[in-house]
């Protein structure tokens, strides 16, 4: 009989630590934990932030600039400041709606 | 509540459970735990279907499978170790491989103890066989949940389900098993019959929590469990080192 006591007590323990587990998930999830689904979408928007810029940044590079300066005719010129006035304004109107600025 | 009904109840959790793993995508997350779950199922199905045409061979029967089981199960505790300690490569490595350690070291005990004939009657050494590997299978799930209570380790809804609910039926079997391994007990008269209503409560555990895919967890950028691995991984290497030295010395000299 007495070889029973140590292996009711590794039982007890055993839902002891188990209830422990569920406590201290119980905390956690009412401190809100962020899960890795929210980490990776946030990351993602992150990320697209970061490649529209690119982009912008890249669609409005001064070296586009200095090589049409260099080797465009005043046609050329006229046409490519044209062009990127339009675009710049339609990316304006685009951003005002969406509540940003491009800088 | 008839006996047969609350086993007929724990099937249909098990299918349910199994179901809905499949429809979750939690089998491809899980692959021990519902192996264990597909091989649960076959044995009641079994076990009845044993008791309905050979109920003579059931009592041999029931012990045979009962050790199918309990080996079965640790399985489970391999993949809560496993998943439960993802983001933490190194510490995972050494506690699965501890477990197989373990594992077979207690297999080899009781196997030689059951080969050397010392414990009479076939089913009563396939019992006791079990009943060892239960009881180490027990110290290790107590030792792996004060871990993961120590270092605070996240869990999901589907993980911390999984092992409340195996936490649950192991700690009631273990004590199920050392009172009808003890002669002329008759508390295990008592105990025999609430062994259905813990594995019902563990399915009904298992079914809410793995009914449908829940986010795991972000992983603290900074852990204790492996800083703490890599402080003991240091000075064992150190004293590896150490000792090797002294080796060296002595066998020179």
């Amino acid at each position: 009989m007495s070889g029973l006591i140590p292996i009711v007590l590794l039982s007890t323990l055993i839902l002891i630590f188990s209830g422990r587990l569920l406590v201290q998930w119980s905390r956690q999830s009412h401190a809100q934990v962020v899960s890795i689904e929210d980490y990776s979408q946030a990351r993602a928007a992150l990320d697209s932030v970061f490649a529209e810029t690119a982009a912008i940044k890249r669609i409005f590079a001064n070296e586009d600039m200095e090589f049409i300066s260099q080797a465009g005719t005043a046609d050329v010129q006229r046409f490519f400041l044209k062009e990127r006035k339009r675009l710049f304004n339609t990316m304006g109107a685009y951003d005002s709606e969406a509540g940003c600025t491009i800088s | 509540m008839d006996t047969n009904l609350i086993w007929l109840i724990v099937i249909v959790l098990g299918a349910a459970i199994l179901f809905r793993g499949l429809r979750a995508g939690l089998q491809k997350r899980y692959p021990f735990f519902y192996c264990y779950i597909e091989c649960l199922l076959l044995i009641e199905v079994l076990r009845f279907l044993c008791l309905s045409l050979t109920p003579t061979l059931y009592g041999a029967f029931y012990w045979q499978t009962e050790l199918v089981r309990i080996i079965g199960s640790y399985a489970v505790i391999f993949e809560i170790f496993k998943r439960a300690l993802r983001h933490n490569p190194g510490v995972a490595r050494i506690a699965q491989q501890l477990l197989l350690v373990v594992f077979v070291v207690a297999f080899s005990y009781a196997a030689s103890d059951l080969l050397h004939g010392g414990s009479g009657s076939v089913p009563r050494a396939t019992a006791d066989l079990g009943r060892y590997l239960l009881y180490v299978e027990g110290a290790v799930l107590f030792v792996m949940l004060w871990l993961f209570g120590h270092y605070r380790i996240s869990f999901g809804g589907n993980l911390l389900g999984l092992t409340v609910g195996y936490s649950f039926v192991v700690a009631l079997d273990v004590v199920n098993l050392a009172f009808l391994s003890t002669p002329g007990n008759e508390s295990s008269i008592g105990l025999r019959k609430f062994i259905p209503i813990t594995h019902l409560l563990t399915f009904i555990i298992w079914c809410a929590s793995l009914w449908s895919s829940q986010p795991d967890p972000v992983p603290p950028a900074e852990s204790a469990i492996d800083r703490d691995y890599t402080i003991l991984a240091a000075k064992t290497k150190a004293a590896l080192a150490h000792l090797s030295t002294r080796v060296e010395r002595t066998l020179r000299s």
